[in-house]
């Protein structure tokens, strides 16, 4: 039942009473869908202990979740709103163009993959949070790492001067593991 | 003129077919009846050419239907994925917001009322159904 809509909204209800000071105040994370579908994968990476806390503790209270599992909550959106601040705090640029590149194509994650592969790759370096499907069978290449994404409106194309993307780009992880040792011979 | 020229065109015996084809060929056995014969050249590509050549097309349909059904399978389950990842956050979000403005509907209760009544027999929580809109929002 707590999932049922109210009847009448059809205006917006208002009601600005705060929170009672019994229970510690938490900003919300205050972004829109595109930011949130770019960064999701980055608060899964950091945030999944919390997030399955707080999905636990909604499942072991039916119908009273909502009171019971509010300090997990808060976590669960402190975590969160972490990631987000950390993204824009080293990875703006990349970050900004992929969520607008999201919602430019209809949160279609195929369209954007190049704008993403550079994400992933400064989130991995400043934040050492990386991408990975869970439950993706292991004899393909991730989705999200396929050259090739056959239901984009256009092709992937290299950058003038780099070399052939190949079949797939290699995951961030990956691509540090190889390029670690060089300096250090 | 246009009759004569007509009749000119007519063919000449009635057993032969009411048109002039190329390639027909009739001949006289020997008891007279004629019989009709044509030597055209089959058109087009044998039958088994056509069927292997629609298996090819359609079995290379088929293996391009198949490779973007996989990969659409693992782009649905990389969309479930980040909403997986993406739920407890908004579901928190929106619980304290109806904690919020429970506890302020039961602080108006008490103080219009004196009492919070009981209204559902059971403990859980409902998502209120009326909700009360101040006359003046202050924001």
């Amino acid at each position: 039942m707590a999932a049922r809509k109210p009847v009448f909204n059809q205006q917006v209800l208002y009601d600005t009473t705060p929170l009672p000071d019994s229970i510690p105040a938490v900003k919300e994370v205050g972004a829109t869908s595109a930011p949130l579908l770019s960064a999701s994968y980055f608060i899964g990476a950091r945030c999944r202990p919390y997030n399955d806390d707080y999905m636990q503790c909604k499942t072991e209270n039916p119908g009273r979740g909502e009171f019971e599992c509010l300090k997990e909550g808060r976590r669960v959106t402190r975590c969160a709103a972490s990631v987000i601040d950390d993204i824009n705090k080293h990875c703006l640029e990349e970050f900004r163009k992929h969520w607008q590149c999201l919602d430019n194509n209809n949160h279609q994650l195929w369209q954007c993959r190049k704008a993403e592969w550079k994400l992933n790759q400064c989130v991995f370096d400043n934040l050492k949070l990386e991408k990975t499907i869970p439950d993706a069978p292991k004899d393909q290449i991730p989705v999200h790492l396929r050259t090739k994404q056959i239901y984009a409106h256009y092709p992937i194309l290299r950058d003038r001067g780099q070399p052939s993307l190949g079949k797939s780009i290699d995951p961030p992880s990956a691509q540090s593991q190889s390029q670690a040792p060089a300096p250090a011979s | 003129m246009r009759f004569q020229h007509n009749v000119e065109q007519q063919p000449r015996s009635m057993t032969t077919v009411g048109r002039e084809m190329r390639g027909v060929v009739n001949s006289e056995d020997q008891n007279g009846t004629v019989v009709l014969g044509r030597n055209l050249p089959a058109s087009g590509f044998r039958p088994g050419t056509w069927l292997v050549a629609m298996g090819v097309v359609m079995t290379y349909g088929f293996y391009k239907l198949g490779q973007g059904n996989k990969e659409q399978k693992e782009l649905a389950r990389e969309k479930m994925w980040s909403r997986i990842h993406l739920i407890p956050l908004l579901q928190a979000e929106e619980d304290r917001d109806l904690v919020r403005r429970h506890l302020a509907d039961q602080a108006r209760e008490k103080e219009l009322l004196g009492e919070n009544f009981k209204v559902y027999n059971s403990d859980r929580y409902v998502r209120p159904t009326y909700a009360v809109t101040p006359a003046n929002t202050t924001k």
